[in-house]
């Protein structure tokens, strides 16, 4: 049985007439101890489909159909006081841009204690600080610092001190979203570094979102591809992002769209156009208008989730047939 | 050099200044001190001559300043010729019947002002949320004069359970110490609750519109993460953030009301320093109109500094920045 397996999950912002549709009809799995990416556009909805996880989307998202069973528990229909005992302490988030994600007024050690202290009630307060310290150590910031404040952080450190709080409850399944995405490249290396060997070290589980996709492709046993809110492709690594095995127009342009550095300098290969607009309903494929190789079928038929092996799924009518 | 003395420095300069600037600007004004005290005695030109230069009149305006300043240094602030008695023993006086109005009003108001902001703002956009903003304006738009008749009215003539006028019963006799303070508490009930209806709104709707502002940072995301039971959540990561400027409004509330609860001090006959600046002006008393202007000038500063001092022990980001 997979860790977190979600069915058909659709999640809309506002209601009636001006509701958008941010994730629509979509299925995600994530084993023990599996790293799956998530890839995508700008508004594509990987990170409401995340959110949606331990439900933390703003108030005016609802999710509309679907079931998000985790450990065989459906959280789709939990109620907050509910949810609030799988929060953190069985699924932790890393939330995008770190650099504001943590308390300004609170010291980091009772930042990353105070889940400890809620979610295994009669650990006294010294040793939940001494488990915070230890965090701390293991993402590399010295156990002096926990009595620090964030704005005393550079952003790579403040990310690391994120990572450590995810971490303090030692979770099962951690949510990274764009983890990586406001730090220079040295950090970055260092920091999924630091995120793969925490994760062997506690068996964790990672979503991994991030719109860089040497990064997934480095980072990811599987990993999928999401278009204006639904699933473009999803398959492994390799099935994926491999050179003759992307599957999915859509896949192949993003990568397309990424420079070569060993390359001539050249313009890089951009897709023209934007995703579509989710508040208003579509007949057929999504990709279709910008798509290259799109025939008549893709402007009046949405396309399946298509099998074509045994992990490689795309929602392509011509799959594999544009390489 | 450390930031206590440093700031403290910074405060005495701007005392400094503040005095000189009360000083000139009480003898810019049209009018002369001695023709006041000519006009209720009958006094001849040698006679208001000799108190010229008994009263220090007689030199320029700079020699003046200079016997003021040293004066000042020794707590001398004039003679009131409209109370007959010395000024700074009046203004004691009145400071401390306004302090204790003034805590009293600030701690109801500040209290739950806060607890009424936090209310309406971890509810923004419920009918909750809007029927506290509508009542927290309805009584600011009510001038306080009018709200303290209406009160004079309902408690005092109609129904007579409460006194409408002075700090303490007029020629009462009090067995115990504590009777003494309950008479005191009793004057002390609607004047306070004046001040606190109409200004509560200035609390309420800080501290709501910062805690909806700090409810959207993320780092109430991450608090929602974690867990957190709601109530941890709006108090431990919500209100700690959004009272940072809840404090500033605080300081600058406590030093409006030193020389501002005129309204409430004059219809409750409260013997404070707003009813003394307001006879103080019906009687042209310059002295203690004088005194009492820098008495709430230095009042202000200090509650700008002591804001500041606490702010650095609230935000430490404040620490970093200087």
């Amino acid at each position: 049985m997979n860790l977190l397996e979600v069915k058909n999950l659709s999640v809309q912002y506002g209601s009636g007439q001006g509701g958008v549709l941010a994730v629509d009809g979509v299925d995600l799995s994530v084993g023990v101890g599996e790293f799956v990416g998530l890839a995508g556009e700008s508004g594509c909805g990987k990170t409401t489909l995340a959110m949606a996880i331990p439900n933390l989307l703003p108030k005016y998202a609802s999710i509309t159909t679907g079931t998000i069973e985790f450990e065989g528990q459906d959280l789709s229909n939990k109620s907050e006081s509910e949810l609030n005992e799988v929060r953190w302490r069985d699924i932790s988030v890393i939330f995008q841009g770190a650099l504001n994600a943590l308390n300004p007024v609170a010291t980091i050690g009772n930042q990353i204690a105070e889940p400890i202290l809620i979610h295994e009630p009669g650990t006294s307060h010294d040793a939940a600080i001494t488990r915070a310290k230890e965090l701390l150590e293991a993402v590399g910031i010295s156990a002096s610092r926990s009595s620090s404040y964030s704005h005393e952080f550079s952003g790579g450190m403040r990310q690391r001190v994120m990572i450590a709080m995810a971490l303090a409850c030692r979770p099962k399944l951690v949510i990274a979203d764009e983890p990586i995405t406001a730090l220079d490249v040295m950090t970055q290396a260092q920091i999924l570094e630091l995120l793969r060997s925490l994760s062997e070290t506690f068996n964790l589980s990672m979503l991994l979102i991030s719109h860089d996709l040497s990064v997934l492709a480095e980072t990811c046993d599987r990993v999928q591809i999401m278009y204006a809110g639904k699933v473009a492709e999803v398959g492994t690594a390799d099935d994926v992002f491999g050179e003759q095995n992307s599957a999915h127009p859509y896949t192949q342009r993003l990568l397309k769209s990424y420079p070569n550095i060993h390359q001539e300098r050249k313009f890089i290969d951009g897709i023209p156009g934007y995703p579509p607009d989710l508040s208003k309903s579509h007949a057929g494929c999504r990709f279709a208008e910008r798509c290259t190789v799109s025939v008549e079928k893709c402007f009046t038929d949405e396309p399946e989730l298509a099998v074509i092996s045994e992990l490689h799924r795309s929602a392509c009518h011509l799959v594999g047939g544009s390489k | 050099m450390g930031y206590l003395p440093r700031k403290s420095l910074q405060v005495l300069g701007s005392i400094f200044a503040v005095t000189t600037f009360n000083f000139f600007l009480f003898h810019i004004i049209p009018g002369d001190p001695l023709r006041l005290i000519a006009r209720t005695q009958k006094l001849d030109a040698e006679q208001v001559a000799a108190l010229r230069i008994e009263y220090g009149l007689d030199g320029s305006l700079f020699s003046q300043y200079l016997t003021y300043i040293g004066n000042l240094l020794h707590g001398d602030l004039g003679y009131s010729f409209a109370l007959h008695e010395q000024v700074s023993t009046a203004l004691m006086r009145a400071l401390g019947h306004t302090a204790l109005l003034l805590a009293t009003s600030t701690v109801i108001v500040v209290l739950f002002g806060i607890f009424l902001g936090v209310f309406a703002g971890s509810r923004q956009g419920s009918k909750a949320d809007s029927r506290t903003i509508i009542g927290a304006l309805v009584f600011w738009s009510m001038p306080t004069f009018w709200v303290g008749m209406l009160l004079v009215f309902t408690f005092g003539v109609w129904w007579g359970v409460l006194p409408i006028s002075g700090i303490t019963t007029p020629n009462a006799v009090y067995e115990t110490y504590f009777s003494y303070l309950m008479d005191i508490a009793r004057h002390l009930v609607l004047p306070t609750l004046t001040l606190a209806l109409v200004d509560i709104a200035f609390f309420v709707l800080i501290t709501r519109t910062s805690l909806v502002e700090v409810m959207s940072e993320d780092f109430m995301l991450t608090a929602r993460g974690k867990g957190l039971p709601r109530r941890t959540l709006v108090w431990r990561h919500g209100v700690r953030n959004a009272l940072l400027p809840v404090m500033t409004a605080s300081a600058l509330y406590i030093s409006g009301l030193v020389g501002g609860a005129i309204q409430v001090e004059v219809v409750y006959s409260w013997p404070g320093m707003g009813l003394l600046m307001y006879n103080s002006v019906l009687a042209r008393d310059y002295a203690v109109l004088e005194a009492a202007f820098l008495v709430s000038s230095v009042v202000v500063i200090l509650a700008n500094f002591a804001t500041d001092v606490l702010y650095r022990r609230l935000d430490p980001r404040v620490v970093v920045a200087q």
